[in-house]
């Protein structure tokens, strides 16, 4: 029963001081809600500490100097809504000028640590998710994973029939990346075109100079024979300059059904003739 | 976390290892025909990362033996305790894992070691370990952090304690390396 009283004793000198500030009710209203507030707290700690009197005097000073701030501030504006936004940016400004303080001493207390780990927080969210450093030459797949581009093509060469993503094992291809440019980037090229175990060039033979001589067959397949003795039948086939080839004849017509026949037919007496010398 | 991949159809608990002599892989060829440039420094920096990761915040339960570390990076001895509530509690296994260069794009290997290996169902007493993530489902973002994990996840959820079936058969028959196993994995329901 002691507390209420205290309470109310309290309230006194904080109306007092809002009334002596000369604005209009509404103002003390604030001012009285404010007080239930610092009141309320004070009694809770009084039943902590049981040290009714030394209590009581610390929180009237901390109460009376947070009112003080108020009351300045709502003098400068002047109506009713001044004062309520008043209220409201007053109470604001108090909670960071009271909190700023403690935060900035905490700050320097482990400046080393926490500016470190924040770093190192912001660092990983951009590690490649394979060589788990910040991602060179970055890709990121449709899953959303981030990785090196050169990682990430080495794991694809490492598994080429089970492409996927090392993290979620979604499906993922060199075409189904985003590569990623940041600003100061010095070469905006496609990091999936450089890749360390780069893809050879293909280098394909150039296509036989046309004017071969023999008897095609099909598209690809030539075979040629000839009569004669060994040295001069093999300078006759291998060394058969002069009138080239005439192009084979379009698909379709009577020409090219005659030169299939035709070839077939020599076909089949090349088979004789190579039958023949076997079995004879 | 314990993803097992199933792959006959009936449940007997028998896991049917076939150890077959494998010829050793041929290494990921480049389309230029030349075996792949790995770069060195790379796998080791991943390792050295892990480690001070696994040092700073190791997983519930898990040690590393730093000085078997600092001897030799490639090859790393864990410590790893049962669970309390669970068929393990109070016991401490020791684990080996051995990276070779081409780490994290291939798994480790890893077994248990020392005296003490655990009896469950898909732990062989030579120390190989039936588990899908050491070998075909192994992925570079896994770390021994993910492993340790599986594998205290795998012993937690284990309700009788046994060999597996096979285990006199596989330990005379396999070979020392578990990845040269050609592993079944069919029970994930440990």
């Amino acid at each position: 029963m002691e507390m209420p009283q205290l309470a109310a004793i309290l309230e006194q000198p904080n109306s007092t001081y809002s009334g002596s500030s000369n604005v209009n009710s509404t103002d003390t209203v604030t001012e009285h809600l404010n007080n239930e507030k610092h009141n309320e707290h004070i009694t809770t700690q009084l039943r902590q500490f049981g040290r009714p009197t030394l209590a009581v005097s610390e929180e009237e000073g901390a109460a009376s100097s947070t009112s003080y701030s108020f009351t300045g501030s709502s003098l400068a504006g002047g109506n009713i809504a001044d004062l309520n936004k008043s209220d409201d940016s007053g109470t604001a400004q108090s909670v960071p000028t009271d909190s700023e303080p403690g935060l900035s001493a905490d700050k320097k207390d482990t400046t080393g640590n926490s500016s470190n780990d924040k770093e190192h927080s912001d660092e990983s969210l951009y590690e490649c998710n394979i060589c788990l450093d910040t991602a060179k030459d970055a890709v990121v797949s449709m899953c959303g994973h981030l990785f090196c581009w050169p990682c990430l093509h080495q794991w694809l060469l490492t598994r080429p029939s089970r492409k996927l993503c090392p993290v979620c094992k979604a499906a993922v291809d060199k075409d189904k990346v985003i590569p990623l440019y940041g600003r100061n980037s010095t070469r905006q090229e496609d990091p999936r075109n450089k890749v360390p175990p780069r893809p050879a060039g293909h280098r394909t033979e150039p296509e036989p100079v046309p004017g071969f001589p023999g008897f095609g067959f099909g598209d690809g397949f030539h075979m040629s024979f000839g009569i004669g003795a060994f040295p001069f039948g093999f300078i006759t086939s291998s060394l058969n300059f002069g009138e080239p080839r005439p192009p084979a004849a379009n698909r379709g017509t009577t020409q090219y059904e005659d030169e299939q026949t035709l070839s077939k037919l020599f076909l089949y007496l090349a088979f004789l003739c190579i039958g023949w010398l076997l079995f004879a | 976390m314990l993803k097992l991949f199933k792959k006959s159809k009936d449940k007997i608990p028998k896991s049917e290892i076939i150890t077959e002599p494998k010829e050793p892989k041929t290494p990921p060829v480049s389309k230029c025909g030349k075996p792949l440039q790995l770069d060195n420094s790379r796998w080791e920096r991943r390792l050295h990362k892990e480690l001070m990761s696994l040092i700073k915040e190791p997983p519930p339960g898990v040690t590393v033996d730093t000085e078997s570390v600092q001897q030799n990076l490639s090859e790393w001895k864990l410590n790893i305790k049962g669970f309390e509530g669970t068929l393990y509690d109070g016991e401490d296994f020791q684990l080996l894992f051995k990276f070779n260069n081409k780490y994290p794009f291939d798994s480790p290997e890893v077994t248990f070691i020392g005296n003490n290996i655990p009896v469950h169902p898909h732990v062989y007493s030579n120390g190989h370990i039936c588990l899908s993530i050491l070998t075909e489902d192994w992925s570079p973002a896994l770390s021994v952090q993910s492993v340790c994990l599986s594998i205290a996840s795998m012993l937690s959820s284990c309700r009788e304690k046994k060999r597996p079936p096979d285990n006199a058969l596989y330990v005379k028959t396999c070979n020392k390396n578990p990845k040269k196993t050609k592993w079944w994995y069919h029970d994930d329901s440990v």
